[in-house]
């Protein structure tokens, strides 16, 4: 007759060294795929991706002279919103700042504010920056940044590109989604 | 000697006095310290739980550059100050916003695709073998960004180095 082995409790556990494994190896992917978030960057504007996009990843071409601004759409966070209120700006967003519509005057005095700043900064004649070549040297540019959902009409993005040439920023930044791989 | 007299011999019965380290040699394998995990183990998948809950997945986003006209000529309109024969694109909307057709100097046809577009600049382009003809976009009023910005792109694509938007007259 077989004999049964009996356990008593404190046999009986879980082997827990595969779960400390991978409960380690998620950890890890966690902290190193995460971005810490930037205040620069409005979370809900819908962005659009251009047919065959020529957009430039920002992790590529830091552009760490420029002003963002973030154009977020009346219907931002609504599940299929009316196209026509989804075309009207709800609010503009420079970094933690917010502006109603038709405060464009406030918007541009920032935008200006940030371009003196950079140029006390930098020093005389940032505008004048050449490269060796010839060709401009974008690093010392300042840039003006538009982060615009693409549902909004062009007449609530024009004013901040009218403010950015009262500004005298001579570049300019629209982003988008780059091309899918 | 001391060895042989501790045996266990038939018919001996005295008790002889074993140390304690011997005794341990004799029981059960010894155990070593280790540090306890469960503190360790909970901080690890507190930590587990907050990104798995906070993560947001994001695309890859990029910037597509461009120059804007300088101080001045901004209130100006482009007839007053006209560069060597601009190529000019019409964004126009439909009735529901949801699509857009383009206008193209030279193209007696609405553009209705940006494929399209791009496929025309890029005639465009190689037929005047120069990429400093600039671009002039025409939005509407009324259109989305995302088309005015399609057709920045396009006009990017095909190398033109000159590319600038317009208020309506």
């Amino acid at each position: 007759m077989a004999k049964s082995t009996v356990y008593s409790c404190s046999d009986v556990g879980f082997n827990m060294t595969p779960m400390i494994d991978c409960t380690f190896q998620l950890i890890i992917f966690f902290i190193l795929a995460s971005q810490v978030a930037t205040d620069a960057y409005a979370s809900n504007v819908k962005l659009i991706r251009p047919f065959e996009s020529q957009a430039i990843p920002v992790t590529v071409v830091a552009f760490p002279n420029k002003v963002t601004v973030n154009v977020v759409s009346a219907a931002a966070g609504v599940q299929n919103p009316d196209p026509g209120v989804a075309a009207g700006a709800g609010f503009y967003k420079i970094n933690t700042d917010k502006f109603n519509i038709g405060e464009w005057d406030r918007i541009a005095d920032v935008i200006k504010k940030r371009k003196d700043d950079y140029d006390r900064q930098l020093g005389p004649a940032p505008a004048l920056a050449a490269k060796a070549d010839g060709k401009e040297d974008d690093s010392r540019m300042f840039f003006l940044e538009i982060r615009a959902d693409e549902r909004v009409s062009w007449q609530d993005v024009a004013p901040i590109i009218r403010a950015g040439v009262e500004a005298g920023i001579s570049k300019m930044n629209i982003t988008a989604l780059t091309a899918q791989n | 000697m001391a060895i042989s007299a501790q045996k266990p011999v038939e018919g001996d019965e005295t008790v002889h006095h074993v140390t304690p380290s011997k005794k341990e040699k004799k029981g059960k394998p010894k155990k070593y310290p280790q540090p306890p995990m469960t503190p360790m183990i909970d901080v690890t998948f507190q930590l587990l739980l907050f990104f798995i809950l906070t993560c947001e997945f994001r695309e890859t986003e990029g910037a597509i550059p461009g120059t804007l006209p300088s101080k001045g000529s901004v209130a100006q309109s482009v007839t007053d100050t006209p560069p060597p024969d601009p190529i000019q694109i019409r964004v126009i909307p439909s009735a529901n916003r949801e699509s857009a057709t383009y206008e193209m100097t030279g193209v007696g046809v609405a553009i209705q695709t940006v494929h399209d577009l791009g496929q025309l600049l890029q005639q465009r382009r190689e037929q005047i073998g120069s990429a400093d003809v600039p671009i002039v976009i025409f939005p509407s009023q009324e259109v989305s960004w995302g088309f005015v910005v399609e057709a920045f792109n396009q006009a990017k694509k095909a190398k033109f180095s000159k590319i600038g938007f317009a208020q309506q007259a």
